[in-house]
């Protein structure tokens, strides 16, 4: 290979890298920790830790929520029901006033009290994908381009390693930081290459239809349209309707629904225009024991209950992004996998940091008291400890907070998203302003919010790792509580190791990576 | 790389810009072919958006890694021009 299109190769690798690392690190941690997003909820909505139900609710027990969605005229309404990793239902719709969600006791049918958060899937799966910038979907966009660069950086990467074999056996922790957190970044890049690669391509194609508006627009008459077509929902495109139809039996319909399925179980219950003429009611087939999301969806008129669509299977190119979409969405249930995702996951976090911190250790000889080497500096401080440090904000704030507490006018829910923009600002400030031992003092702070956090969750619910563990239904639980404490003793020996290793470095201060959960 | 700030810009640019743009219309042009070999139209669809998200990391290395961008630079508007008269040419469109 030509000497100059390596270097050229390293130069983009470098630059994207050290733009988009920031965007990339926060994509990919929130999406780590939504590999388990139905557990965290659990965990932050105490409400909803129930043993499963012996027998499943009739869908007409649901019925008082779909009466209230058509008293608010939603323009849709759907349950999604228990399963394995989950034992309560959940109801939701929008009124005019924003979308509403209720949990719902799989034994009595009645609602759940409001904890008053948004959980995981509230708040941190659709950060994952939005970052929460709703401005002309520049959330969206953004995540797109550092998708786009983690590709690049993927292909970069390779042409500029020499000996991409060697550097799976090499880690040489006792050697200089910089070494360290080269190896440490080859290590990861490397093993988790094929992850790294097909997440950001899976995800990509779940969002394309957003990044391609052009395309789809001369190819459609309009968006929706593709979409619909793409994922057999092709029975929602009706006209609105008029209101003071009548909604048959849930259960009759599903009796038809169940036939042609063989006996298995919808995942969700979808009610479209609810109490219009023009209304639907849709199951959807639980893919819980495949990867492909097959979207065998079955639907009926909401006023007659006669059968409307039942899809073919899919041919083979769409059945092939569903694979993509069920290979990143994981609603497959499989323990080991789901695991598997949440470490690898893990892994392209650490790659990311130790990619920013090499740059940073490069420099920092020569450049150290430059405005550009601050300015990353404080940015890689903020993004990478900082977000973690932020989570954990998060759900202290969601263990402390009194239910429907209300400060200046701001709901719970929101409460809580607001200790965690504040305390990420903060952190971002703290790298600025004071960056000398920023590493050390905030790899402690992990340590000693995720045992806080642990700690709370017994404090505030009684649920100690000694009771979750012994019961199977409240495992999701305990299972977060041990992480919080295994994250804290990571957190804490970095500390102690980089704190012990700035004492000895008199001459210049180098500080590695606080890889934590 | 020993360039000048402002070769660096220009395929910073043409990256972001052009190719972004090249990339949307290869979508488009992809598609219609597809299209026209008896594809149904939402598999043309999806497949060309599968192959935009392979394509598009390709014209970006291709940018950053050939010696001069005037290459790159013909290509993308070659794509480009070629995408916005595809519509014109099937009758499959709206």
């Amino acid at each position: 290979m030509e000497p100059d299109f390596r270097r050229a190769m390293g130069w983009l690798h470098t630059w994207s890298g050290v733009v988009l690392g920031c965007i990339l690190f926060a994509i990919f941690w929130m999406g780590t920790l939504s590999v388990f997003d139905i557990e965290i909820d659990q965990w932050m909505k105490p409400a909803t830790r129930l043993p499963p139900a012996a027998q499943a609710l009739p869908l007409e027990s649901f019925r008082p929520s779909l009466n209230e969605a058509i008293a608010a005229r939603a323009p849709f309404w759907n349950v999604e029901l228990p399963n394995d990793r989950q034992s309560v239902a959940s109801v939701h719709y929008r009124s005019k006033s924003g979308a509403v969600s209720h949990d719902i006791d799989p034994v009595s049918g009645h609602v759940l009290p409001d904890t008053g958060t948004l959980g995981a899937s509230g708040f941190i799966f659709p950060f994952h994908y939005t970052l929460h910038i709703k401005l002309m979907n520049l959330g969206e966009w953004l995540v797109g381009l550092a998708s786009m660069a983690m590709l690049v950086l993927c292909v970069s990467g390779v042409i500029i390693h020499r000996k991409i074999f060697a550097e799976f056996f090499t880690f040489r922790p006792r050697k200089q930081s910089r070494r360290l957190l080269l190896d440490l970044h080859n290590l990861s890049g490397v093993l988790g290459l094929p992850f790294h690669i097909i997440l950001t391509f899976s995800g990509l194609t779940i969002l394309g239809a957003t990044f391609f508006p052009t395309g789809i627009k001369t190819l459609y008459p309009s968006p929706r349209g593709y979409f619909y077509e793409a994922n057999s929902l092709s029975f929602l495109n009706t006209k609105p309707g008029q209101p003071g139809a009548p909604v048959v039996s849930l259960d009759e319909t599903f009796k038809q629904a169940n036939a042609l399925w063989g006996g298995d179980r919808p995942e969700t219950v979808l009610v479209f225009n609810p109490g219009k003429t023009t209304g639907r009611i849709a199951f959807f087939r639980s893919t819980e024991q495949q990867v492909v999301m097959n979207r065998d969806v079955v639907a009926f008129s909401s006023t007659t209950g006669e059968l409307l669509s039942h899809p073919p299977a899919p041919r083979p190119i769409i059945r092939a992004q569903r694979f993509l979409s069920g290979l990143h969405f994981i609603h497959f249930h499989h323990w080991v996998l789901r695991w598997l995702y949440f470490v690898l996951g893990l892994g392209s976090c650490c790659m990311i940091a130790t990619g920013y911190l090499f740059w940073q250790e490069s420099r920092r000889a020569r450049q150290a008291g430059t405005f550009g080497f601050r300015l990353v500096e404080g940015l890689s401080a903020g993004s990478i400890t900082g977000i973690i440090i932020a989570t954990l904000a998060f759900f202290i704030s969601n263990r402390l907070l009194l239910p429907g507490a209300h400060i200046l006018g701001v709901e719970r829910a929101a409460l809580e998203v607001w200790c965690f923009y504040l305390v990420w600002l903060a952190t971002f400030l703290h790298g600025w302003f004071w960056p000398r031992g920023i590493w050390v003092s905030q790899s402690a702070a992990i340590s000693i919010l995720a045992a806080l956090a642990a700690v709370l969750n017994w404090l505030t619910t009684g649920d100690h790792p000694l009771h979750t563990l012994s019961h199977r239904y409240l495992w999701p639980v305990g299972g977060m509580d041990l992480v919080l404490l295994a994250g804290s003793a990571l957190a804490l020996l970095t500390a102690i190791r980089l704190a012990r290793r700035k004492q000895n470095a008199t001459t210049a201060p180098r500080q590695p990576a606080g890889k934590t959960t | 790389m020993a360039q000048s700030g402002l070769k660096t810009t220009g395929r910073i640019i043409l990256t972001l810009g052009g190719g972004y743009w090249a990339t949307s219309a290869s979508f488009v042009l992809f598609a219609f072919l597809m299209i026209a070999c008896g594809l149904p139209r939402v598999e043309a669809t999806t497949l060309s958006m599968m192959l935009a998200f392979l394509l598009y990391p390709c014209l970006i290395l291709w940018v950053f890694g050939a010696r001069r961008i005037g290459n790159p630079f013909v290509v993308f508007c070659a794509l480009i021009v070629a995408g916005h008269i595809a519509p014109f040419f099937f009758s499959q469109g709206h």
